[in-house]
């Protein structure tokens, strides 16, 4: 615990510590900090959007998504004493919040366990994908968004995770306890689909 | 003479390899930032060649850049208080946890006291005045550093307590729930920890003890340590552990694998190169499932893998069928799992 925050703590604004804590390397700094609140502030900042966004593809409603991601960075607090053996933070939440939306599932089916196949997983809950427009309009992205949620549960998943998270193949097998191999072609099928819906669509 | 021509055919599979890769593959490995120097060469390279593929690629980009704006957590500032007014409520039950620990620790200690004079027959612990430290895991797994340098890993809701003399002759511990041991060789302060009325001594090295249904596993992964009870006194080597039932005090060794003992640790375990039949064993240990291997094929496929304890035998099974090809059937109460040529 000899590491220290290296985050100026006064003076600067909110928004500009919470880009900087977007590099996960930093927030491993942060981690082993001797500040657990400051570094629980930055991290909640950087993530909550992110962690309610991932929570809502299993769990469609928006009340539920908030409390849930705020139980994800409750527990993340009550598990303070063990931060600084985080290898990776980035998959560390993810996990935690794939495992509370499953709990949540499987106590609202009142089922003893989850098959990840049978999943009902939205890709797209209150969102809006907004692309450039240079090379595809508004349209063409509606499509694409409706061509990714007819792939399979676990694809759109890994899909979500590498496209929007940006994570590697490694973390988002990681966090869905899946082999790398598995990642790499899931992302392929989807592109390949993707590729499929824009011939369609000419 | 023979070289060059090696070298060239060499040079030409590669060639080939890269070029015949499917756009959708190369395009992928691109987009999420996993492509090789060589993958990125041959996308180009494919791009430069065909307009086609090259409006492609632009269109598959941007949409993979797009923003997606989602508007889950109406207000940031509502949402960030509501978190606050939670985080000090566990704050505060931590601080009453604390004080509630105190209390069953004063308690503890006037029923040691007691225990001292009806039961002295046993062992002879020492008292000393000082003072008694709790280290205590809650909901999750933590680790914890005791003076010595010694580090022990507590399961969920398990406890170690020790007291202030510790280290200056020996080193006692006491324990309830799961530990995982990591300790530091010391010959001269034997380390010893106690859980329900039994004694694992041991000099250094690592091992877990367990306290589960009226039993106590202890299992040796490194070094050697000496379990002993009141009618047991054992020595055990890695890779083996003892089980003994505290109410028959009756006691039996067997070998184990130390890995599934400890893979409660970190949630996950991992195995290198063990065949399918090998990991289908694993798991019927731990997931207590039967697993019957009808393609005889794959049973001697050897393999590498790593997945966490929390999923089912099922869902492990599920992720490799495609791998190795075959198929996956269940009994109506899944404590069977059939296995067949796809």
């Amino acid at each position: 615990m000899t590491c220290s925050v290296t985050v100026n703590q006064s003076g600067k604004p909110f928004y500009k510590l919470t880009e900087y804590v977007h590099r996960n390397i930093e927030i491993k700094k942060l981690f082993s900090g001797n500040d657990p609140e400051f570094a629980f502030r930055l991290i909640v900042a950087a993530y909550r959007d992110k962690i309610a966004r991932f929570i809502s593809l299993f769990v469609h409603n928006e009340q539920e998504c908030e409390e849930l991601s705020s139980d994800v960075f409750i527990t993340l607090w009550k598990n303070r004493e063990t931060w600084d053996q985080i290898e990776n933070p980035d998959s560390y939440l993810f996990i935690i919040a794939k495992n509370r939306a499953l709990n949540h599932l499987r106590k609202e089916k009142a089922i003893k366990s989850v098959d990840c196949n049978t999943l009902e997983i939205d890709s797209f809950y209150h969102t809006k994908t907004s692309p450039e427009s240079i090379f595809i309009t508004n349209e063409m992205a509606e499509i694409l968004d409706a061509a990714i949620e007819t792939l399979p549960a676990k694809t759109k998943l890994a899909f979500h995770l590498v496209r929007e998270n940006r994570m590697k193949y490694k973390e988002a097998a990681e966090v869905l306890g899946v082999s790398v191999k598995t990642i790499e072609k899931q992302i392929a099928f989807a592109v390949s689909k993707l590729k499929e819906h824009i011939e369609k669509f000419r | 003479m023979g070289d060059f021509f090696m070298e060239r055919v060499f040079i030409v599979r590669k060639s080939f390899q890269t070029m015949d890769a499917p756009f959708s593959t190369l395009a992928s490995k691109i987009l999420a930032g996993e492509a090789s120097d060589e993958e990125k060469r041959a996308l180009k390279q494919l791009l430069l060649e065909s307009d086609e593929y090259s409006l492609m690629y632009s269109r598959i980009k941007e949409y993979w850049d797009a923003e997606v704006n989602t508007s889950l957590i109406s207000d940031r500032e509502v949402f960030e208080t509501e978190l606050f007014r939670q985080l000090n409520l566990v704050k505060k039950s931590e601080k009453q946890s604390g004080m509630r620990k105190l209390y069953r620790k004063i308690a503890g200690v006037a029923a040691i006291l007691l225990c001292m004079v009806a039961v002295s027959f046993f062992y002879l612990h020492q008292i000393n005045s000082g003072h008694t430290y709790t280290f205590a895991a809650q909901n999750e797994p933590a680790e914890y550093l005791l003076p010595d340098g010694s580090a022990v890993t507590l399961n969920k809701n398990s406890t170690l307590t020790y007291q202030s003399n510790f280290g200056k002759r020996r080193r006692d511990v006491r324990l309830s729930g799961e530990g995982f041991f990591d300790v530091t060789k010391d010959a001269t302060r034997p380390f010893s920890v106690e859980i329900a009325g039994t004694k694992t001594e041991v000099l250094g090295t690592r091992f877990n003890v367990k306290e589960q249904n009226n039993r106590i596993i202890t299992s040796l992964v490194e070094g050697s340590v000496r379990f002993y009870s009141q009618n047991c006194n054992t020595l055990l080597s890695p890779g083996e552990e003892v089980i003994y039932h505290t109410r028959s005090k009756s006691y039996k060794i067997s070998r184990i694998d130390p890995q599934l003992r400890t893979a409660w640790i970190l949630g996950r375990l991992n195995y290198d190169n063990i065949t399918f039949e090998e990991l289908a064993e694993k798991l019927e240990q731990i997931y207590r499932v039967k697993i019957e291997i009808n393609a005889k094929k794959i049973a001697g496929h050897t393999l590498s893998v790593s997945f966490l304890t929390e999923e089912t035998a099922g869902d492990i099974l599920d992720a490799l069928k495609d791998e190795l090809g075959f198929s996956l059937s269940f009994n109506a109460d899944s404590t069977r799992i059939t296995i067949d040529n796809q």
